[in-house]
């Protein structure tokens, strides 16, 4: 059972339109978008690079590259945020690699205490916020600590499947198991808490 | 829905999947809406992973910044800065620092422009056995020998995965001893590559392994980095310096044991591991 249309939904149509018009052009519509998009995809490349100026390049050129191609944009292949985060995530992973520093695999705590972050939201208030990220944060603490820890290196590390094997000493096929059950238990946990 | 859709989806929403096949599983979602329900509630849940992150806004002031570049042209287009006003010119010495200049010049535009010119190499070098005495060194073709580094990088990942996950694709050398400890990936075109190794010695505490490219024609050693320390095995990525590297020819691989407390060396000095020999 998948989830049903939720207001999510409505704001990824939203969200589509923005690139539309981003796609012809729109400054409007590209700060509109960058209202949206910056602070998560920021946070993502905080934490896949722990490196707040190395973050701050990548979602520069993740957001130059969004303006630049959003005409091939494909709301019928993939949700905006989830099309915006893989620029990002790409962008990341390019930064890596030029400067010649291996994915980071290790550091799988979500604490961020570098000093020279700029402030985290707490955690807790956000969650209280946001109905959506307390369900996810308590369907996460239910997800068994290999599949957590393999689905986490797979987002947020850059590094491939057979490397997250490697780190974690276990056979690739199993990695693979373990990420995609991660991520299916993930949504029907967080979907059972919904309804 | 069978396990391996389920498989493919969680694949192309964590954007794991090769290009080819990604292409390939995107036009199946656009056809069929059972597949398109199960992707989007899977990238659902990843948006409120993300969302769930400890969440850093970015600075003030980078907004304006993006938005002074939008309408620059990319960097693939940026012409070079110009050469001649990067030094000061002084009045006397101006009758020979200009023509100078000119000539550093004219020589830049035309390295650019035949370098432009040149055709990308159609194929990736490959070292398939890289072994204390020497190395076996084969070309192989890539899919698309395109000059885009993005799209030539994707194709050199997938072959270091692929050969990675299945040592049997190898391609077999006849002069290739069976048992190698590392294999090599390189690309002339885009001066990246990659390294497999399998089985080296343990090193002492104080040493670390450094990788090098040799430039069989003139025997240069080129820096391409150091291996993570004690490192057994492991699939690593390097770039070189394209000032640096070698402009075309046959590479050879080399790597040593150098001291850790050293600054970086800028030429091997510590002891050959692997690729003592040239080929």
């Amino acid at each position: 059972m998948f989830a049903p249309p939720t207001t999510l939904d409505v704001r990824a149509a939203e969200d589509a339109r923005l690139i539309a018009r981003i796609a012809a052009g729109d400054r409007a519509a590209f700060q509109e978008l960058y209202a949206r998009y910056s602070k998560p995809l920021f946070s993502i490349a905080v934490r896949m690079l722990r490196d707040p100026g190395a973050a701050e390049e990548a979602l520069q050129d993740a957001f130059l590259k969004l303006w630049h191609h959003a005409g091939s944009f494909d709301p019928d292949k993939s949700r905006p945020f989830t099309w915006a985060v893989t620029l990002t995530r790409r962008t990341c992973i390019d930064h890596l690699r030029k400067t010649r520093r291996l994915p980071v695999a290790e550091s799988l705590s979500e604490s961020d205490t570098d000093p020279d972050l700029p402030a985290a939201e707490s955690t807790r208030s956000s969650a209280e916020r946001n109905d959506d990220t307390a369900r996810l944060r308590d369907a996460l603490a239910t997800l068994p600590e290999p599949q957590r820890c393999a689905l986490d290196l797979a987002l947020f590390s850059g590094l491939t499947h057979p490397q997250i094997a490697e780190t974690l000493r276990q056979p690739l096929g199993t990695v693979k198991t373990w990420i995609r059950r991660g991520l299916l238990q993930l949504r029907d946990t967080f979907n059972s808490t919904a309804s | 829905m069978t396990p391996p859709v389920e498989e493919l989806a969680a694949l192309y929403v964590l954007d794991q999947l090769e290009p080819a096949d990604r292409q390939a599983f995107a036009g199946r979602v656009a056809r069929e809406p059972g597949l398109a329900a199960l992707v989007r509630s899977l990238e659902i849940t990843l948006e409120q992973r993300i969302h769930a992150l400890p969440q850093h806004p970015p600075p003030a002031a980078l907004l304006s910044r993006i938005e002074s570049r939008l309408d620059a042209p990319t960097e693939r287009s940026r012409p070079p800065p110009p050469a001649a006003t990067a030094f000061p010119i002084r009045p006397t010495f101006t009758r020979w620092v200009l023509p100078a200049a000119a000539a550093v010049v004219l020589g830049a535009a035309t390295f650019f422009f035949l370098d432009r010119q040149r055709p990308p190499s159609p194929s990736v070098v490959l070292i398939v056995g890289l072994d204390p005495q020497r190395n076996t060194v084969t070309k192989i073709p890539l899919q698309n020998p395109a000059r885009d580094t993005d799209a030539r990088f994707v194709q050199l990942a997938s072959l270091a995965e692929r050969f990675w996950t299945r040592p049997d694709d190898l391609p077999r050398v006849p002069t290739a001893p069976a048992g190698s400890r590392a294999y090599a990936l390189f690309d002339p075109t885009t001066h990246q590559g990659f390294i497999a190794v399998q089985q080296l010695p343990n090193q002492p505490a104080d040493k670390r392994y450094h990788l090098w490219l040799v430039d069989s024609e003139t025997g240069r050693a080129i820096d391409a980095g150091s291996l993570p320390s004690a490192t057994a095995r492991g699939l690593y990525f390097f770039s070189l310096d394209p000032a640096g590297a070698p402009a075309s020819g046959p590479v050879n691989f080399l790597i040593t044991a150098e001291d850790i407390a050293s600054p970086p060396p800028t030429r091997p000095r510590g002891e050959p591991i692997l690729g003592r020999n040239p080929i």
